[in-house]
């Protein structure tokens, strides 16, 4: 039979930072993405049927469509739009109806369809991402599997 | 309860084994229904109407193959802290230690999620009944709900999961007749228009679809932690697989329902970022009654949540106190309500602090990661269990049958839906990962010298295979 281990006592002042390392490390994994990594993914300007963007002089970026809408998105993030109309943002009657009921108007309607995510993605960095993944897998699993002998050794006796 | 406790001697004081297979069901349900009234729709945004139910089918594929493994492993391991403890039995003490945190986190940070959204629901009705925009401030509100829950779950788990089974039931109901108004032209006569709206469209392609992976997740999320309550059921064999069971299908006819009702009154562009989305679809039904019951409907799924939510974690913390992978000040049991009375005082504040954050996207991806982590341990927890007992060497409640196709098929979805992550929270994914990491190599050098060896076995098992 392996010796049994005794385990140290852990006093009180030990046990409260570990309990508050913890939790500060799970903020921090919740904060500094937001803050630093730009987390969420991103969303790009969006009109139906053919596309074409510019960024004028001002600074401001310029979408329009081969029906003659034009999405004008200025340097601080205002936005406007040229020949704007439920028809042009292919919302059909019944679309329309809904929109109004919610009590929602055009030019805010329009902010919200013509925003679209761009899953452009980087295969490198999800490859990355992947075996990231995998590689904490296998450590979890080899790590464990040596305190796990430990275990099996204590409780039921050295393999003879 | 075991009486089995990590130093392998008999505790003063238990758990109480005081609950049925409704209050299993309360438990699973009361954490996941909330996913109906919010948090699905973010899939809507990500791949549109089709694309979100295309996704909730699939990701309803992965929990069946959750569900398959669980109830194979649970009914032969049945203790407080669930897939925690099943980990400690497959595959050693670290791999336990992260298993007991994707639990803990992916319940505090719902429950965070929980109450901000109840804060939000307070400031909507508080506005509806014609309040000043911005005049009503929600914490108030929200501290006042948190400390009712708090007393609660402190008093006792049997009151807990009483109230948590009624206020779930008002909130499941609530959906049934919505969707039974809008179909049967009761109290409305708007019509459901899903042709009209467009929904036969996959704005994004495919692609969309495996986007919109990540938060279909939220359909079913937490529905696992029904086995947290293993030491408190009366009848674990009995009370477990019904109660979890039963949940499982009261969800898979809540989410098919939710969606069939959003999606035939809301544009999927405004139903994408929508933050009640039943709610607003009894807005435009033109009822009061409607638009009264939705609310309250999805106060109380929000309530039932943060109620299960903190629940289920403190059990995970309880547990893993009392193994002393954390501080043993956590294991204590209230000597008269018979709770773990401080790991629901600890967590509750940690809880209130997420909700209060402002970060609800960063909040609910986290819960999403914490929860898929512990799906991805399922397939390697099942190949361990089967190789270290074959089926012939320890009696086991229940055999799930096509063994490894479900492990296979759960490890693949998984995959899958960690590049649906990787899409849309790429740098929070690996932000997680990281905070994952350095917390096991924490425990590696800093907590598992206080672990006892051989009590982290319990169950009355032969030696296993290999070792």
């Amino acid at each position: 039979m392996a010796q049994r281990y005794q385990p140290p006592k852990q006093s009180g002042m030990g046990q409260a930072f570990d309990a508050i390392l913890l939790m500060v490390l799970v903020f921090f994994a919740l904060w500094f993405p937001v803050n630093y990594l730009h987390a969420g993914a991103a969303k790009a300007d969006w009109l139906p049927g053919v596309v074409t963007s510019e960024t004028a002089a001002d600074g401001s970026t310029v979408v329009s469509n081969d029906k003659g809408l034009i999405k004008r998105t200025a340097a601080d993030g205002a936005v406007t739009f040229e020949n704007l109309s439920w028809e042009a943002l292919e919302q059909n009657t019944v679309m329309q109806g809904q929109w109004q009921k919610l009590g929602i108007d055009l030019e805010t309607a329009a902010a919200s369809i013509t925003l679209r995510y761009d899953y452009s993605f980087n295969w490198l960095g999800l490859l990355g991402t992947l075996v990231a993944v995998a590689a904490y897998f296998a450590f979890l699993v080899t790590q464990s599997d040596k305190e796990y002998r430990e275990v099996i050794a204590e409780k039921f006796g050295d393999r003879r | 309860m075991s009486d089995i406790t990590a130093n392998g001697a008999k505790p003063s004081i238990n758990l109480s084994k005081v609950l049925g297979p409704i209050h299993v069901w309360a438990l699973g349900v009361g954490i996941v229904l909330v996913g109906e009234f919010m948090g699905w729709n973010f899939s809507v945004e990500k791949g549109g109407a089709l694309g979100s139910i295309i996704a909730c089918w699939i990701i309803g594929l992965l929990y069946t193959c959750v569900a398959m493994i669980d109830s194979e492993v649970t009914s032969t391991v049945a203790a407080a802290g669930g897939q925690y403890t099943q980990a400690k039995h497959t595959t050693g003490p670290l791999m336990a230690f992260n298993v007991g945190l994707y639990l803990v986190l992916a319940y505090t940070m719902l429950e965070a999620a929980d109450i901000f959204v109840f804060g939000d629901l307070v400031r909507i009705g508080a506005t509806a009944l014609g309040a000043a925009e911005g005049s009503v401030s929600a914490q108030p509100f929200v501290l006042l709900a948190v400390s009712v829950l708090a007393f609660l779950n402190y008093r006792g788990v049997l009151m807990t999961l009483n109230v948590n089974f009624l206020i779930t039931a008002v909130a499941f109901f609530s959906i049934i007749i919505l969707v039974f108004a809008y179909q049967f032209g009761v109290f409305t006569s708007e019509p459901l228009q899903h042709e009209g709206l467009g929904m036969g469209g996959l704005p994004y392609g495919w692609m969309g679809v495996l986007a919109a992976l990540q938060f279909a997740i939220w359909y079913y999320l937490g529905i696992e932690g029904t086995c947290q309550a293993a030491e408190e059921v009366r009848s674990c064999g009995r009370s477990l697989p019904l109660g979890t069971m039963t949940g499982m299908i009261t969800l898979l006819i809540a989410a098919a329902l939710t969606w069939y009702v959003c999606a035939g009154t809301l544009p999927w562009e405004y139903l994408g970022t929508a933050l009640a989305p039943l709610y607003d679809a009894s807005l435009m039904s033109g009822s009061n009654f409607l638009v009264v019951l939705l609310w309250v409907g999805t106060v109380f799924s929000a309530l039932a949540s943060a109620n299960g939510c903190i629940n289920d974690a403190s059990r995970a913390w309880f547990s893993m106190g009392r193994d002393r992978y954390l501080p043993e000040f956590f294991a204590a049991v209230h000597p008269k309500y018979r709770t773990p009375y401080r790991a629901i005082l600890f967590l509750i504040p940690i809880a209130a602090a997420f909700g209060f954050s402002g970060l609800l996207a960063p909040t609910i991806t986290f819960s999403i990661l914490s929860g898929l982590l512990g799906y991805t341990f399922m397939p390697i927890n099942m190949f361990r269990f089967r190789g270290k007992w074959p089926l012939d060497t320890i009696k086991r409640g229940y055999v799930h049958p096509f063994h490894p196709i479900p492990s296979i098929v759960l490890l693949v979805l998984c995959a899958a839906t960690y590049v649906a992550v990787y899409l849309g929270f790429g740098t929070q994914l690996l932000a997680m990962m990281v905070f994952y990491a350095v917390a096991s190599i924490w425990f590696v050098l800093c907590r598992y010298k206080y672990v006892r060896r051989g009590d982290q076995f319990t169950m009355a098992w032969p030696r296993p295979k290999g070792y």
